[in-house]
């Protein structure tokens, strides 16, 4: 068999060949025990590979993969920045908080149940922070989850239909922001909890060093952050560390501060991965 | 262009002008088709997940550098069995430094290569036997679906070399598939090109 003989057989298996060529071809190869032995083996071959179906990554390799690719292109850089106010919360934070949880290893996160679900405006947030600033303070719980996460695993608890505390700095006082960390009465008289792996149940998120440190915060916030949500808390470096995310109208979601609450340092972790510290 | 590479092109516009949302667009039109690609050409799951994010990170890191004459597609897939041949070549050297000795053919009765890939065990280990070369046009045209054509833009070879590969590939597809299921074992040498 020569190479005309092999190109005209695949040739007419690909289709690649016009009406009365393929006609032309099929006969040849029909008239040749040769031609026709290999036809019928490329076929075979052929239609064998293509039972073998297609392959696919699964949901979790997918995510991973774009995960990676999103980090490693720093595409928050490049992304258009929603304001937050306007679009729903969790599509901004959860990539940043991603990226704020590899950068500190964090180990654990605070796990905050609400009463307001993720697509409510900032005025019913606003509403129900008041609320909750109300509510009596929350019992430091252990809860299965986190208590895993502290064996060296990450939990990620920022499921879609997960609440966010949000926080209006324009009025903000610490008051307000220790306020959206207590637990609250939710419908149905379900009390929840605030959880923190790491603390012991006699400490209180509202004790007066966090206070302390909050006030020093805020005052060294740029002037245009309106919004804080609190995120997260973990244990870093034997340190409980408090994840904030901030906003401000102008530039929508900017920045995560990270606050030490050993010693009232934070570090600030901008879209594109600028550290500031103070 | 087909509408697809249109589509294509506009999208690697809109990234480039920082639109995250083209960007998962394109992962959604390509990720399978590379990670396919990566998969059967590398026989390991971690290996190909590993190739496909680094095929991405080429072509998003040089996405300025794509010019719309030839389709999106066509250079990925370029990007994509090159970073493959690139694993490939690092899996040798890694193997060479660990055993300095072994130059043992493909263990074909051995399945264990073979769980993380999703071919048909018996398909699979007559591809494992394959050259490269000849894997990779397998791999494009009959498990890929790609035309010839696409398969000669993509590999950057002749049409002639395509099916000059395809053909002979076939054919030893053909006598390993039929002797593994006689179940007899032999291993296929003769990969040299007409």
């Amino acid at each position: 068999m020569n190479d005309h003989d092999r190109d005209l057989i695949l040739d007419l298996i690909h289709g690649r060949l016009g009406e009365d060529e393929a006609e032309a071809a099929l006969s040849r190869v029909s008239g040749d025990p040769e031609l026709s032995n290999a036809y019928r083996e490329q076929v075979i071959v052929r239609d064998s590979l293509a039972s073998a179906g297609a392959v696919a990554m699964s949901a979790t390799e997918r995510s991973n993969l774009r995960a990676a690719l999103t980090e490693q292109l720093h595409l928050e850089v490049a992304a258009p920045v929603p304001v937050v106010r306007a679009a729903p919360r969790r599509s901004w934070w959860k990539p940043v908080a991603g990226l704020a949880a590899a950068a500190a290893a964090v180990t654990a996160i605070v796990v905050l149940p609400g009463s307001f679900s993720s697509d409510e405006s900032a005025n019913s947030e606003t509403a129900a922070l008041q609320e909750s600033s109300e509510a009596p303070a929350a019992t430091l719980g252990t809860d299965p989850s986190v208590a895993s996460a502290e064996d060296g695993g990450t939990v990620d608890l920022f499921a879609d239909d997960e609440p966010v505390i949000v926080i209006d700095l324009s009025s903000a006082n610490p008051d307000e922001i220790l306020g959206a960390t207590k637990g609250r009465t939710l419908p149905g008289d379900i009390e929840s909890r605030l959880q923190v792996a790491g603390y012991s149940s006699e400490l209180t998120i509202n004790g007066a060093d966090l206070e302390k440190c909050i006030n020093q915060i805020i005052a060294e916030l740029p002037e245009d952050t309106d919004q804080a949500h609190l995120i997260g808390a973990g244990i870093e470096n034997g340190n409980t560390v408090v994840h904030l995310g901030l906003s401000s109208a102008a530039e929508g979601v900017d920045a995560i501060v990270t606050i030490n609450l050993s010693d009232c340092t934070y570090t600030t972790l901008t879209n594109g991965l600028d550290v500031n510290e103070g | 262009m087909t509408d697809r590479a249109h589509l294509d092109v506009e999208l690697i516009d809109r990234y480039l002008a920082g639109d995250i949302g083209a960007f998962n667009e394109l992962m959604d039109a390509h990720e399978d088709m590379v990670f396919g690609i990566c998969l059967r050409m590398l026989r390991d799951r971690e290996a190909a997940l590993d190739a496909t994010q680094d095929t991405f990170l080429t072509v998003f890191r040089k996405a300025d550098r794509f010019q719309a004459k030839a389709a999106f597609s066509t250079w990925l897939y370029r990007v994509t069995m090159n970073t493959c041949y690139d694993h490939l070549r690092r899996a040798k050297r890694k193997r060479a430094d660990r055993l300095p000795d072994a130059h043992d053919p493909v263990d074909i009765a051995s399945s264990d290569p073979f769980d993380s890939v999703e071919v048909r065990p018996d398909i699979e280990a007559a591809l494992a036997t394959l050259s490269e070369d000849f894997r990779a046009v397998v791999v494009l045209v009959d498990l890929q679906g790609m035309s010839l054509e696409q398969a000669s833009d993509t590999l950057e070879v002749p049409g002639g070399t395509v099916k000059s590969r395809l053909f002979r590939a076939r054919k030893l597809l053909a006598r390993q598939l039929g002797n593994l299921r006689d179940g007899s074992d032999p291993l296929i040498a003769d990969d040299g090109e007409s």
